[in-house]
Order: C-alpha cells, then sequence, then structure tokens
C-alpha cells in the first residue's frame, strides 16, 4: 500500500458546486446523462442500491442527472455505483452528489477509480455525511491525494499516468443508522474526468 | 468490386472507382484510440476506437484522380494526438461523379429532450454540459453509407459529439457506437466524412454533449455543412412498414457485421470487447460458434472475415479418436471441459461452408499440426459419433464417466452451467443435424450410398429421441436422462426449440411443447409459467423450473452456485431463468415451421419493438454486479441468427447438395422480399421472392422466384424446381 503525502482532498465534499481548480475546456471523460445510451451499458447498480434511473430535476451542469435509490439493511450497509470506462487517462476528477434527504439520516460517501493495473485509488471522505438538501461537490487530483493500493505487487504509482478502467462509488451508512429497508434517493449531476 | 489494401509507407496506385484499404500503424499505449485519417483529397475520415495495439482498414473509394499523401493520427481517449506515418498515393482512371446526396431537412434541437425546429444552429447556452443537436429528417428510410460534416466558418468545429439516428422521425433516436469521439481535432475546411455501413434511418443528428464555447461563457453546436449519402435500397427488402424494415436491417447490422460496433480489434472477430463498449460481435473462432458463423458470413463479401474462419476451422484439434477440441486452444472449454457436442457442430459448420462455396480445395486444406485434411476430419468426427458415441444405435451417448448426466456429473456444451451428459436432447439434436449436413455434402461429393446411409439413420434418431427425451408428464423433452436413469427436465427452452426447429420432435411433440411455451398449459411445478416464460420479451427464459428448485440439482456451480441471494438466483442469470437471445431465431424457425410464417412473424414483431427501442443494448446487472441477465451483447455473436431468420426463414435459403435451396415463407400480406447481395458459389446475387410471379428467372446476378415453392439456384447460375 502506497498512502500519498497530501491525503487532505482539495474541494472533496465542500457542500456547494463549487469549483477549486480551473477546469481544462475539455475533460478526458464526461457523461451528464443525456444522450439516448441505456445507463446499463456503463453502470451498475450492486448492493443497497436497488435502482437508479435518470432524472430531470434536480440538476446541476448537464440537462439531467443519475437518481439512485438506495434501501440499506441490517447486513447490507453499502450500496454500489460502477462506472465502467473505456481505458482513458487522467488524473483528477469532479462530481456532485444531492442529498434530498433530512441530516438526520447519514449516509456517507466513499470513491475508488480501478486502473488497467488494477491499483485501486481510494478518495475517503473522512468522517462527514454528505451534506442534507445541498450539492455535494468532489473535486480532487488523484495523484495528489488518493490512497492507491493494490492486491498483488506494487502500487507504486510515481511517474506513471493512470488509465481507468472503472469507477465505484460507495454510498454507506454506520451501524448507528437505524433506517433500515427504507428507500433512499441520492442524485448524481454527472462526472468530468481530466 | 476489386479492393486493394495499403499499409505501411509505400506509394501505390489505385483506379478511381476500386475499394481502396488503408490499415495506419498501431498507436499503442494502455488508453484506447481512435484515428483520423487525412486523404489529403481534402476529406477526413474518422474511425471507432479500440485498443491502442492494434488498428482498423479503413476504406476509401476514389473518385477524382490524382496523388494524393495519407496522413494519419490516432487520438487517445483523453485528448493525446499521436501523428503516424502516411503514405503516398497515385489515383489514376476517369473522375467519377460524387456520391448522391439524401434529400433532407434540416432541423436543430436546443436540448435533448426539446422539440425539433427548423434552422440552422442551436439557440447558445451558458451552461456547458448543455447537449445540443443538428440533424437531418428524410422523406424515406434510406441506407446512410456517409454521414458528411463540415466546419462553421466563424464558430469551432465540436470537438466532442456522437451521431445519433432514428427510424420513426425522431421520436426514438439511438446512437452508433462507432461514431462517437471526444477531442475531435479541428477539421479546418475539410470535409469529416463519417462512415455509417448502410445505416437505415429516416433521421439522424450530430449531438454535442458539450457544445464549443462560441463566445466568453456561451455554448453552442455549430456546423457548416450536414449531408448525408447513400441509397433508399437498403440490404434486406420487404413489403412492410418503412419502421420495420429498418430496424430489421439494423438489427443485422448490429449482430450481423457489427459494423458500427466499438470492438477492441477493430474487426468483429477473435474475441469479445469489454464493458462499457460491448455490442454486436461477428463471429468467436471456437468449435463451438463453428456452425453459427458459416451460417452468418458465408454468404457475405467480407473476405477477411473469411479468411479468418477458414484458417481456424482447420486449427481445431481432434483426439485420436475423432473428438474435437473446443477452440483451437485444446479440449478443455475455459480449463474445465470437453464438449461431446463438437463432432457434430464442426460437420454442421464445414458442411454448410462447403455448400455455400464450392471449393473442393478448402476440404482438402490440412491441419497444420497434424496433417490431416478438413474432409478426412469430418469423416472421423462422423465415425466418432456413431462408433463411439453409440450414435448408430440411435441415441449418441456420452461415454465420459465425468460427464455422466447426474447432479454429480460436469457441464458439457455450449450452456455451461448445467450437466448435460450421458443421453442428451440437445447433443442428439446437433447429432441429428450432423447427419443431415453430412449428407447433403456426401451426396454433393459423389457418395450417393453413405449419403444414404447417414439419412436412414436419421428416421431412426428422430423415432429414439421422441422416446428417450419426451417426458409425458410435463408434455416437453428433457434435458438429458443421466446414466442413473434421472430426467432431466428443467423446461429448457432452448433445448425444445432447437429440437422442433432441427425438424426432430414429432408433430404432436411440437403442439404440446408450444401449449407449453405460449402459455395455453400449466406445467405443474414450474417456477415460470404462462407470459411469465417470455419475461424477457425477446426470448424466452432458458429454463422454466429453477435450478435451486431442486436437490440435488442438475445446476454445475463451477462458476456461480444459485438459490436465493445468489449471483445465479433463478432469473437474474442468463442460463437460469434469464436468456440467451439467439434462442429466438430457433423459436422464430420453429413456430414458422409448425405454426405458420403469421405466428412466426407474430414473434419477430415483438423482438423488433423491443429493438426498436435500444437496439437491445441491454446488459442489466443483477445486486452483485453480475451483468449475465440477458445474453444479447458482447461474446454472443449468436444473437445475429435472429435478424437472420429474414434470409433463412422468411426468404428460405440454405445450401443444399445440387445448389443453393430457396423456399419463401413470405407473410400473407406482403408481395415481395429479398436480399439485395448474397453471395454463392463465388458469384453475387440479388434474390427476390414475388408474389405474383409464376416462374423462377435470372437475369445476370439477379434472381427472382415465386413466393410459393421451392426452387434450387445452381452453382452454374441456373435455377430449377426443388425436387
Amino acid at each position: 500500500m502506497q498512502i500519498k503525502r497530501n491525503v487532505v482532498l482539495a474541494g472533496l465534499l465542500c457542500g456547494l458546486a463549487g469549483t477549486a481548480y480551473a477546469a481544462p475546456k475539455t475533460p478526458a471523460y464526461f457523461n451528464f446523462f443525456a444522450s439516448p445510451v441505456r445507463l446499463d451499458r456503463y453502470l451498475r447498480n450492486m448492493q443497497a442500491m436497488e435502482s437508479m434511473r435518470t432524472a430531470n430535476e434536480p440538476k446541476l451542469k448537464g440537462d439531467r442527472s443519475l437518481e439512485m435509490q438506495l434501501r440499506f439493511t441490517e447486513q447490507q450497509r453499502q450500496g454500489v455505483l460502477r462506472w465502467d470506462f473505456a481505458p482513458v487517462a487522467f488524473s483528477r476528477v469532479r462530481f456532485s452528489v444531492y442529498n434530498p434527504n433530512p441530516e438526520r439520516y447519514k449516509i456517507f460517501i466513499n470513491a475508488r477509480f480501478v486502473d488497467s493495473e488494477k491499483r485501486v485509488w481510494q478518495l475517503n471522505n473522512g468522517d462527514k455525511p454528505l451534506s442534507s438538501k445541498k450539492w455535494n461537490t468532489m473535486d480532487a487530483v488523484l495523484t495528489e491525494t488518493a490512497v492507491v493500493t493494490k492486491k498483488k505487487g506494487s502500487a507504486d504509482v510515481r511517474g506513471s499516468t493512470p488509465v481507468f478502467d472503472y469507477f465505484d462509488l460507495v454510498f454507506f451508512v454506520q451501524k448507528d443508522f437505524t433506517a433500515v429497508d427504507q428507500p433512499f434517493l441520492l442524485y448524481l449531476s454527472g462526472l468530468e474526468c481530466f | 468490386m476489386l479492393s486493394l489494401w495499403l499499409t505501411g509507407t509505400l506509394a501505390q496506385a489505385v483506379q478511381t472507382g476500386e475499394i481502396f484499404k488503408f490499415r495506419p500503424e498501431p498507436a499503442d499505449g494502455d488508453e484506447m484510440v481512435w484515428y483520423l485519417i487525412d486523404w489529403g483529397d481534402g476529406t477526413l475520415t474518422p474511425t471507432s476506437h479500440g485498443l491502442a495495439k492494434f488498428s482498423p482498414d479503413i476504406s476509401k473509394v476514389w473518385r477524382a484522380r490524382g496523388s494524393y499523401k495519407i496522413e494519419p493520427k490516432s487520438i487517445t481517449l483523453s485528448g493525446k494526438i499521436i501523428p503516424l506515418k502516411g503514405t503516398k498515393l497515385s489515383v489514376t482512371g476517369s473522375d467519377l461523379e460524387a456520391s448522391s446526396m439524401i434529400p433532407a431537412e434540416q432541423f436543430v434541437q436546443n436540448s435533448p429532450d426539446s422539440s425539433p425546429a427548423s434552422g440552422r444552429a442551436p439557440e447558445s447556452t451558458d451552461r456547458p454540459y448543455i447537449a445540443q443537436s443538428i440533424g437531418l429528417n428524410f422523406e424515406k428510410i434510406h441506407a446512410i453509407d456517409t454521414l458528411v460534416l463540415k466546419k462553421d466558418a466563424d464558430i469551432p468545429f465540436p470537438d466532442s459529439f456522437g451521431v445519433e439516428f432514428s427510424t420513426d422521425g425522431g421520436k426514438v433516436w439511438n446512437d452508433v457506437p462507432s461514431a462517437t469521439y471526444n477531442h475531435f481535432p479541428d477539421p479546418g475546411e475539410k470535409e469529416v466524412r463519417i462512415p455509417l455501413n448502410g445505416l437505415a434511418a429516416n433521421a439522424v443528428r450530430v449531438t454535442s454533449y458539450k457544445p464549443p464555447e462560441i463566445s466568453d461563457e456561451q455554448y453552442a453546436l455549430r456546423l457548416g455543412c450536414l449531408r448525408a449519402e447513400g441509397p433508399e435500397e437498403l440490404l434486406f427488402e420487404m413489403d412492410t412498414d418503412a419502421q420495420t424494415a429498418a430496424d430489421w436491417n439494423n438489427m443485422w447490422l448490429v449482430f450481423g457485421t457489427a459494423k458500427n460496433e466499438v470492438l477492441h480489434y477493430f474487426v468483429g472477430y477473435p474475441w469479445p470487447t469489454d464493458r462499457p463498449d460491448e455490442g454486436g460481435l461477428m463471429m468467436i473462432g471456437s468449435t463451438i460458434w463453428a456452425q453459427w458463423n458459416s451460417m452468418k458470413i458465408s454468404w457475405l463479401d467480407e473476405s477477411a472475415a473469411k479468411k479468418y474462419f477458414e484458417n481456424v476451422v482447420n486449427n481445431y484439434p481432434q483426439d485420436e479418436h475423432g473428438l474435437m477440441g473446443v477452440s483451437p486452444g485444446g479440449f478443455l472449454h475455459l480449463d474445465h471441459s470437453k464438449h461431446y457436442v463438437t463432432p457434430a457442430i464442426f460437420i454442421c459448420g464445414i458442411s454448410h461452408w462447403y455448400l455455400m462455396h464450392r471449393e473442393k480445395d478448402f476440404l482438402q486444406t490440412r491441419d497444420k499440426q497434424s496433417g490431416v485434411t478438413l474432409l478426412e476430419k469430418m469423416r472421423k468426427a462422423m465415425h466418432y459419433q456413431l462408433e463411439d458415441m453409440e450414435g448408430k444405435s440411435g441415441v449418441m451417448t456420452v461415454q465420459d464417466p465425468q460427464h455422466d448426466g447426474t447432479a454429480k456429473g460436469t457441464s458439457g456444451n455450449y450452456w455451461d452451467g448445467w450437466r448435460f451428459g450421458y443421453k442428451s436432447a440437445y447433443e442428439n439434436t446437433l447429432f441429428y443435424q450432423s447427419l443431415d449436413w453430412m449428407a447433403r455434402l456426401e451426396a454433393s461429393l459423389g457418395n450417393a450410398g453413405k449419403a444414404e446411409e447417414y439419412l436412414a439413420l436419421r428416421a431412426k434418431v428422430k423415432e429414439q429421441f421422441n422416446e428417450v427425451f419426451w417426458n409425458e408428464k410435463t408434455g416437453r423433452f428433457t434435458g438429458c436422462i443421466a446414466k442413473d436413469g434421472t430426467s432431466q427436465d428443467y423446461g429448457f427452452t432452448f433445448v425444445n426449440l432447437e429440437a422442433v426447429a432441427a425438424g426432430i420432435a414429432t408433430p404432436e411433440h411440437e403442439k404440446k411443447i408450444f401449449e407449453w411455451l405460449n402459455g395455453d398449459r400449466i406445467v405443474s411445478g414450474d417456477t415460470s409459467t404462462e407470459a411469465d416464460i417470455y419475461h424477457f420479451k425477446v426470448a424466452p427464459r432458458a429454463n422454466t423450473l429453477a435450478a435451486e428448485a431442486v436437490n440435488p440439482s442438475f445446476w454445475d456451480d463451477w462458476t456461480m452456485k444459485v438459490g436465493p441471494g445468489t449471483v445465479g438466483e433463478y432469473g437474474t442469470q442468463i442460463q437460469n431463468g434469464g436468456h440467451i437471445f439467439y434462442v429466438s431465431y430457433y423459436d422464430l424457425m420453429s413456430r414458422l415451421k409448425t405454426l405458420g410464417t403469421a405466428d412466426a412473424m407474430k414473434r419477430m414483431q415483438v423482438i423488433l419493438e423491443e429493438f426498436h427501442k435500444d437496439q437491445l443494448r441491454r446488459k442489466p446487472g443483477n445486486a452483485s454486479g453480475s451483468t449475465h441477465l440477458e445474453g444479447i451483447l458482447r461474446e454472443f455473436p449468436e444473437s445475429g441468427l435472429v435478424p437472420l431468420f429474414f434470409v433463412t426463414g422468411i426468404m428460405g435459403i440454405e445450401p443444399d447438395t445440387e445448389g443453393l435451396r430457396i423456399a419463401p415463407a413470405l407473410p400473407s400480406g406482403w408481395r415481395f422480399a429479398g436480399v439485395r447481395e448474397y453471395w454463392f458459389a463465388g458469384k453475387k446475387y440479388s434474390i427476390r421472392a414475388e408474389r405474383e410471379l409464376i416462374n423462377p428467372a435470372v437475369n445476370g446476378d439477379q434472381v427472382k422466384v415465386p413466393a410459393d415453392g421451392s426452387w434450387l439456384l445452381k452453382k452454374d447460375g441456373t435455377i430449377v424446381p426443388c425436387k
């Protein structure tokens, strides 16, 4: 396991669609759910995430957003949105999640990116749950902030440009979360990778 | 048409009107890439994306003589542009007229959900990710060969856009996977010519999901020119509504030739493309696909694919007894199990291929390892079935104790989740077909006696099949009879439908099977009954009794377990309550044969309606993330059999001993149907069935037959009534 020195995530979960960096004009990859392409061609909803669909509202930067329905249980306290990429190189990601649920329901988020060498680039949110009734923006330079691990072999990423295969957005609740077996909606604005 | 292929930097000369093919050197690297060819004549051709270790053949027909400098480049998905080695080309001959433009009305859309409006450009927006479109409406369906774009004189060309199309005038839009670009370089004054390979549509649009910035924080899509080129005629012509014809043709384009797909190797073989680019595929080279591959590509003008097929089939290993390997790589499927159905599939596939091409040299090509000819291999494979597997008794039996068909046995055919073995209905259906194909082959080679022998045995096999495998209690064929006598009947739709299509079922059994599948009869104890059997609409569930409903189960859990909460739970796995799309081909052929064209077309109409929605680009996952719920995309090139039903079912075209049999079965309301390009015995034909025609006729490459009757197109191009 390799822990990068700078583990403070710039702009991570700032509770507002703020821009921490001047964005390049065209991302290496972006998707705001407006195309006729079926979601299941590139997205998978897993575990406690029981469904997903596009929604016209709320939206942030594009025409639509992704509505995700989660239902946590005693046994399953995390839901995963897996996003498959055609192998593409990028080092910075930006996305926003809108949490319409009351503040008492504390839902947390992690993101992990898996590259073509099977290294996992993990972005942790610390202990902060998603802010209620707000867009929560994650804007991070992976090569500066991610914790990189690999099951077998070296996870040394010095000098390399990661080429990513997929991305897991993990929503989870802690043991004190009691609203199990209830549906919760969350919205993803889209994804930009630079 | 002549074809000239070129790679590297050698200067070459070609004639105007020839198909010229150029393959750039691969870009290399870990990212996926696409290529952009500057032909030096003011035009650019972009390609689909694929793995950077490979590059595609890119076709062009030159229309003006001259000397040209071809300059290719690759663009990585993240936007890195890599110049590649070019070449010089001299084009001679007479100048040709430009391609004909499809008459169209241009429209614009300010967002995907907004109504189309006339005009040349969408309104600008201050939001960078508002999708905008510029499109063309045609009065009629056309087969679009090329979409031509030019940059606006003042506004940047979109560096991110995709091509989308509609077959219903713009109500439903679908993407063209191969025509989606990010980081498109500024084309300047040059025309961008996007290949669409005969895509059938009456509306097409260019959509940018991130329109260019036209002024300070104002974004809008602008194009200097948008036009489409291509004929009005579609490959499959049919006397039905335009949308149905377009969708049927496009289904073949997606799952047949896979010309507009994203393919890792830039060709529709040899192995599938991974998510998120999974789509249609032309073929897989393994023995298991040999028959389906021949059915799909033997009639096409696809020289590279045909060369691949002919090379790969003679690399299938064969053991000293005659059993075939599952692939050029060996005898074990995924290092797990032998497939005792491979001799039958091999015989069916090679016989079909030979009878389509009539090249005896092909049968004499030798295995590079063993030196044995293809024909010798086929005869040995048949001998293996007859003798070692006791097929001459009327029932072929898998003797391998590992494949004894019990709940402890090992799976042993395409349906590798199930422990088919010992006396297997699936294997025996293929055996029955292989006797027919071998008989046709031997007869065509002049061995009439041998052919008669096989045909006589077929009658015995059919009789035995209906006795041994029929389950009176459920009113359908069981999957197999295990060595311990257990009847493994899980309501296998694929076993029953392929058996009916093969003609091995008696009429009484055919009737019972469709009563069950159509929901007119409920099989007691089944997990899925009535309309739920066609829950997925495009195909029946693979089995109507859950694997987990019986203990010990016939399910082979070498890849996954079945049961509540597991990855393989009934209804969430393609082989256990899910479906594999190709089974619909046998469903359609069975219905055509037993219930008639109208019933088959009713089923096809459901499939076409589903295809219309999303081109069946469906890959839903289950809670575990497994996307093996519907078997349509990626490693299922056999999905192409479903649209092929038009050729083999509606047109009734199939190679036979003496020639190509044409036995149309047109829907009652159709006056005609046809295939505009069909290759048989090295010649190109256009084959059309007409309701009002009385006698068949061949005029050059135009073949016309009456809609009622059965005809034989011979190798020499003459046509006679079928015996």
